[in-house]
């Protein structure tokens, strides 16, 4: 047999090729250099996402739509509007993570910095997969791309016991749902007999039952990663013991790492007809998410967990869009722009978390939080404003999200589902602004400890939402362009 | 010639085998043991799917490749991992992991 | 799809609050004074959270319907078939009732959970809450209804409910109950006068047009004027221009009595005898504001007899005298308000004040600005009314806390006023919530650049100078905006008097030592108001440049195709895009277009638009006006005014100043009412009434039927219901959320095989679910 290289078209995978790339130099630098230059580590890799970053801008400028075809006929990457979209939220959430991680390293004494770094890059590449892919190994590798460094990167910060513990747990647990994903894959591929998205949509109805459980299985293993109820057990441990920075990056990054693939696949790979029963899984799932989020969350004392479970309830809202996915043509637009406010609105919350943590894992109990606001208003202010935009206040990015979320849930016909979004947000109002009361109701004294990177990713989230909020039209329609073909045919072009 | 269900049979088997030893198993090494398990059973279903079903395309050889290649990587940072707890706690039981909880 | 199906709750609600409250409360409360008051006060609020509720859903199902009205039709009041004739019962869920809706229950919702705070310990706490209720029943009544039909059935509802809380304290003693109840008396006859004028125009619009269904008498309206086509009222002909008059006049005077405009405003600062919020929700927020919601939902009326230039007795046209009585009641209420020393009156005149500029500003075409400024001022004036109560509630703490410690030094202060400012002074230590919100609600209410009340309060002005096009203005416009600025001047002066009286200088009487701040079942909502206040104005911020693609020096109208064309460009005018698809105004233009009348007339070509871009000189002027007004505030309270209640009044000295001073002091309008109204004929109906409602009413009715029969029920409940049990639901929204999360917390053991078994367990479950489902 002659072997043929196949035609790559290089150009238009260059985002997620420059990003590995530059993982791949810093891991050689942090073998080769010395202490000094292994400084350098946070600026080369903060070089390489502004480069994919500009990369992307301007394939997306250029509408390249092209796809890379490898072997049997069927494109592995499709870049559209949509893997753009997820590729610059990865980029802006890594360049965001960088810049808060560089002080908060120094202030939690931890040493590897160019290896942290460099297992960041590695995670944003996976990240990247996950939102172009239109294979399902290619779903496969990038899930594994994105979730290997972070089981590292929860258990940097040794010999810290918490660290090390989130970072067993959440390795076990993740290998263990990654064996139920692959399990799935494959039997998608026996069901099927491709692993090209396209390919799976045609014959998936033919596959039968052997094809729902590869399915079901496979969701297991995305919901896993967005940590949906039942599957959410890692993610308050994780997300308290690992060090800030990762947990910044990873309740982000991850999630919607995860939804971007979960949604390609519910919406490309499984036909229509089958949508009422996954949809009825989703929405109890959606539910049961919101729930117990947003329930858990007020008995929590560590603003870290507390965060956690708060994450998991934005998870819940993000399932929502997804549950309404093959009966609301906005359904994928609304998903996006409320990943897009919930990343800035999350990173800037931790942001402020890291400035008032202290060294050591201590400062991050809700008592720390009281009297902030007598230590430094402008802090407590900033913190209030993404609080407001988690709970969805009018006039916070949080609140466009949700609003186009609940629209698309309406418009699929999902009240109830809407209304347990409501309430449950209202919920949520009890313990955001415990923190807000904590801040402003009580005398507190300290100076926090400010550094200009930390203040520059604050302020860049801070200027996000509050543009989100004040300005959504053209962030809706940003996200309406890069919605997937499929949902623009149903919306009516 | 023996039928694809067989191969399916075994592979399930050892995904089962695989799913009890992670949730009965209390040593950590034993449960990323299991988990090994489990992508082998993966790796069994492919190689299966693929000699049965289309060998014409080498897409199932090549999955259950990168599956193995993960499965490395995984081993490496587990092992990793485990190390680095053992000389904090001289103890790799998974149960005894509960500072996070609540 | 939508939840439009839901609508019919936002009226089932309310009356299962009623029923509850009016039928059990009364037992609850004497079993239980504390459990009482929970069930009551939080059933009642639970009811008005549930409207909100529904309301964020119809304003979601809005959004994904395009925009469109939806008719959620209930049923057939009455039918003939013979004459093809049918009265439907049905709710209009369009984006202008949306914006009401969620003004009223959002409102509504955060004054039931102050009250709640507010009449603790009120001996008819359960009665406070079923007229709440109630008011919020008939309240939503009239803003969903499809026709002026239904539209008058709530406008008469939340009348009864005004003139029932306004007396709710009937039984003061010391004579305080006979004022509460003459001024619940003076607020219903006033507005007796204006729902004769509606009922006088309901009858003439379905005259004329057959139906009292908005849609169809708008359709046949602006059918018959554009084939300039004639009606027969009793025999005689008339044009539609004419019959249009007559119908906004006495629109007109219908929304002069509900929104407190001259000349039937004087009841509204006599109605802040009631419990605060009420002033707060009623006679601020909502029910005030119906008048405005009138004239903006007839629009195309008002429009049609603008454009055919149609003046009444050839003086001045329906729309301009709708403008010249808001512009004239805003500059006489904001003057009367000088003179105030009652905490509530001074705001209730600053209310009449801020009703007269929206009333102009829906009389001059400017409906989005007129909606704006309501939703604004809702948001800033509840809150002010709800921290003046919350002042006053303080006050009388203090007071009763000074004679519980002056053990038998028997010197009565009879002249204690808890509401007087002049025994005020000083609270900024003692209530800091309170003070910040009040500062917050006092900026918006003045127009202070970035609050609420600047953002609407410009865009009115900036109708009146530019809403016909640049040097294009009419002597009436003219004269509405100089009104208007001299308005604004009033309202930043009056409330800086207000607030330097109240919470600077020192205590000017012994209660102030003794002043503790609100319990924050009061304060939260106050901050939350407070909020709103502060960022309410970005609901419609116009363009900064320009009118988006348009030139920058020429203020542009709006118009469907510029509208159209500025979608999706973020915040600027969201509030104006919401509205445009229930104000058949803006579009007139365009759609008559085309249209030729039958002597080769065009219609419809001068219909006003508000600019959509910041108008700098305005917007400057008047925020440098507000601060003069401040300013000079600052200075002359304290100089002129008396400190305390002794002192002489210096300014009542001055040369003609003075003259004008007990003029205003002296409220003209009132005098008249007193002795004209109420001698001649009250009295005589006060001696009838009391003979019905002591004998029949009180002894039989009340007595006989209703309590003996209760008494049976509540006995039961009572015993049957666990007391701790029902405590425990009550007070717990959180506390039963606090249970439900500590048991929910506990399955996380932080045991790494327990996550493990967690996660196999979904999967079996979503597997199993997959595989049957196929």
């Amino acid at each position: 047999m002659e072997f043929q290289a196949p035609a790559i078209n290089i150009a238009i995978i260059l985002p997620v090729v420059i990003v590995a790339g530059f993982g791949l130099v810093l891991m050689i630098l942090d073998m080769l250099m010395e202490d000094e230059l292994r400084g350098l580590g946070p600026w080369i890799s903060l070089g390489g996402l502004v480069l994919a970053g500009l990369q992307t801008i301007a394939l997306w400028l250029g509408g390249s739509y092209e796809t890379f075809i490898p072997v049997g006929g069927h494109p592995m990457v499709v870049v559209d509007g949509y893997a753009h979209f997820f590729n610059m939220l990865f980029i802006i959430t890594g360049i965001l993570a960088i810049l808060m991680s560089m002080p908060y390293l120094i202030k939690a004494d931890i040493d590897e910095k160019a290896e942290y770094y460099m297992l960041l890059m590695f995670s944003i590449s996976g990240m990247m997969l996950m939102g172009m892919a239109n294979d399902l190994l290619l779903i496969f590798i990038g899930l594994e791309l994105l979730s290997i460094p972070l089981y590292v990167m929860c258990g940097i910060a040794r010999p810290r016991e918490a660290s090390e513990e989130s970072a067993m747990k959440y390795f076990l647990l993740g290998a263990f749902a990654s064996g139920f994903l692959v399990f799935g894959l494959a039997l998608l591929y026996g069901a099927t007999g491709s692993t090209a998205l396209p390919v799976v949509v045609e014959n998936f109805t033919a596959g039968g039952v052997i094809a729902y459980t590869g399915l079901a299985m496979q969701l297991v293993g995305l919901a896993f990663k967005v940590g949906a109820v039942p599957f959410h057990m890692w993610t308050p441990d994780v997300y308290e013991g690992a060090p800030t920075a990762v947990t910044a990056f990873m309740s982000v990054g991850a999630k919607v790492g995860g939804f971007a693939a979960m949604i390609r696949i519910l919406a490309e790979a499984v036909p229509q007809e089958s949508a009422p029963i996954w949809t009825t899984a989703i929405a109890i799932i959606a539910a049961a998410t919101l729930i117990l989020g947003n329930v858990v969350a007020i008995s929590q004392t560590n603003i870290k967990r507390m965060l956690a479970y708060s994450s998991i309830a934005h998870g819940g809202y993000i399932l929502m869009a997804v549950a309404a996915l093959p009966f609301s043509g906005d359904a994928v637009s609304a998903s996006l722009t409320y990943m897009l406010t919930y990343m800035f609105t999350n990173l800037g919350a931790f942001a402020v978390i890291m400035m008032v943590e202290k060294s050591g894992n201590r400062g991050v109990l809700l008592e720390d939080y009281k009297g902030l606001s007598k230590r430094n208003l402008g802090m407590a202010l900033i913190l209030a404003y993404f609080m407001f935009s988690l709970i969805g206040m009018p006039l916070t990015g949080g609140f466009i999200g949700k609003f186009v979320v609940f629209q698309a849930a309406i418009d699929a016909n999902l009240i109830w589902l809407t209304i347990i979004g409501v309430v449950t947000a209202a919920v949520s109002a009890y313990y955001y602004l415990r923190v807000v009361f904590y801040m402003f109701m009580f005398d507190g004294q300290g100076d926090l400890e400010f550094s200009p990177a930390m203040m520059t990713a604050t302020t860049v989230a801070l200027v996000a939402t509050l543009a989100i909020g004040f300005f959504p039209g053209l962030w809706l329609n940003l996200a309406r362009t890069a919605s997937l073909a499929s949902q623009l045919l149903m919306a009516g072009g | 010639m023996i039928p694809l269900s067989w191969y399916l049979i075994v592979s399930a088997c050892l995904f089962c085998i695989g799913l009890y030893g992670v949730m009965a198993r209390r040593n950590a090494v034993a449960m990323l043991m299991a988990v090994e398990l489990t992508l082998n059973a993966v790796n069994i279903n492919l190689i299966a799917f693929w000699r049965y079903n289309n060998p014409g395309e080498p897409i199932g050889v090549a999955w259950a490749i990168f599956v193995l290649t993960v499965a490395a990587a995984e081993a490496a940072v587990g092992l990793a991992l485990i190390i680095s707890i053992y000389r904090q706690r001289d103890s790799v039981v998974a149960e005894e992991l509960d500072i996070l909880k609540y | 799809m939508n939840a439009f199906g839901l609508a019919p709750l936002l009226l089932i609600l309310p009356i299962i609050g009623v029923l509850f409250n009016g039928i059990v409360g009364r037992y609850f409360l004497d079993a239980d004074r504390s459990t009482g008051e929970k069930w009551s006060g939080w059933f009642g609020t639970a009811m008005a959270v549930g409207t909100f509720i529904v309301s964020v859903l119809i304003f979601f199902s809005l959004g994904a319907n395009d925009h469109h009205a939806e008719i959620v039709h209930l049923f057939n009041w009455f039918n003939i078939p013979s004459g093809n004739f049918t009265i439907p019962w049905a709710m209009q869920l369009d984006t202008l009732s949306s914006v009401m809706t969620l003004v009223v229950t959002g409102v509504g919702s955060l004054i039931h959970i102050y009250a709640i705070g507010y009449m603790h310990g009120d001996r008819d706490f359960h009665r406070f809450f079923t007229y709440l209720n109630l008011f919020l029943f008939f309240m939503l009544i009239l803003v969903t209804g499809s026709s002026y039909l239904m539209l008058f059935v709530g406008w008469e509802g939340v009348g009864l409910c005004s003139f029932l809380l306004i007396g709710f304290w009937f039984d003061k003693p010391k004579g305080e109950g006979i004022l509460n109840g003459d001024a619940a008396r003076k607020a219903f006859v006033a507005n007796r006068v204006g729902d004769f004028a509606m009922i006088l125009g309901m009858i003439l619009t379905f005259w004329a047009f057959g139906s009292m269904e908005y849609e169809v008498v708008f359709e046949s309206a602006l059918d018959l004027y554009t084939t300039t086509e004639t009606v027969f009222i009793a025999g005689i002909e008339f044009t539609i221009p004419q019959v249009l008059t007559g119908i906004t006049v006495l629109f007109l005077i219908g929304a002069t009595g509900k929104s407190a405009q001259i000349p039937l405003f004087m009841w509204l600062p006599d109605a802040m005898a009631g419990p605060t919020p009420v002033s707060a929700l009623i006679h601020a927020a909502t029910m005030v504001t119906s008048g405005i919601y009138l004239i903006v939902r007839s629009n195309v009326l008002f429009e049609i007899v603008r454009d055919s230039g149609h003046q009444l007795f050839g003086i001045v046209s329906a729309p301009d005298l709708v403008a010249i009585a808001g512009a004239v009641t805003a500059v006489y209420a904001g003057l009367v308000a000088f003179t105030q020393f009652d905490i509530k009156k001074v705001l209730a005149y600053s209310t009449v004040s801020q009703l007269g500029f929206m009333i102009a500003a829906v009389g001059m075409g400017a409906y989005v600005a007129g909606m704006f400024h309501l939703v604004t001022h809702a948001f800033f004036k509840a809150l002010l009314f709800m921290a003046s109560g919350s002042v006053i509630h303080g006050m009388e703490h203090g007071h009763h806390h000074l004679h519980e410690h002056s053990h038998g030094d028997d010197h009565e202060e009879d002249d204690f006023d808890p509401q007087d400012m002049r025994f005020m002074g000083g609270l900024r230590e003692k209530m800091p919530v309170t003070f910040w919100v009040y500062i917050i609600g006092s900026l918006a209410l003045a127009g202070i650049f970035p609050f609420a009340g600047f953002w609407s309060k410009d865009e009115i002005l900036a109708h009146s100078a530019y809403g016909l096009g640049v040097g294009e203005a009419t002597p009436v416009f003219t004269f509405v905006r100089w009104m208007l600025t001299i308005g604004a001047f009033c309202t930043a002066f009056y409330m800086t008097r207000q607030i330097k009286m109240t919470f600077f200088g020192e205590g000017r009487h012994e209660a102030v030592k003794h002043v503790p701040e609100s319990s924050p079942l009061m304060t939260r909502p106050l901050a939350f108001l407070a909020f709103l206040s502060l960022m309410g104005g970005a609901l419609n911020i116009p363009y900064l440049t320009g009118g988006g693609g348009e030139e920058a020096s020429t203020p542009v109208g709006m118009t469907a195709s510029v509208l159209a064309a500025e979608e999706d460009k973020g915040l600027n005018l969201a509030f104006e895009h919401w509205l445009e698809h229930s104000i058949q105004a803006f579009t007139l233009e365009e759609d008559f277009e085309n249209v030729v009348g039958p002597n080769g007339e065009h219609f419809f070509t001068h219909v006003p638009h508000t600019p959509t871009s910041l108008q700098y000189d305005i917007a400057i002027s008047s925020t440098l006006i507000a601060v003069a007004a401040i300013l000079i505030g600052w200075y002359v309270v304290f100089r002129v005014w008396p400190r305390s209640k002794e002192d002489p009044d210096p300014i009542s000295q001055w040369p003609v100043v003075g003259f004008v001073w007990t003029f205003f002091q002296g409220l003209p309008l009132d005098t008249l009412y007193m002795t004209g109204i109420v001698k001649n004929i009250f009295n005589p109906l006060a001696r009838f009434s009391d003979v019905v409602d002591w004998n029949f009413w009180h002894n039989f009715v009340h007595n006989n039927l209703i309590r003996d029969s209760f008494v049976a029920l509540a006995d039961f409940l009572a015993t049957v219901l666990d007391p701790k049990g029902v405590d425990g639901i009550v007070n717990g929204v959180g506390q039963t959320a606090r249970n439900l999360a500590e048991a929910l917390r506990r399955p996380q053991t932080g045991n790494t095989g327990n996550y493990a078994l967690s996660l196999f367990l979904g999967v079996a479950l979503l597997v199993a679910f997959f595989v049957f489902a196929s």
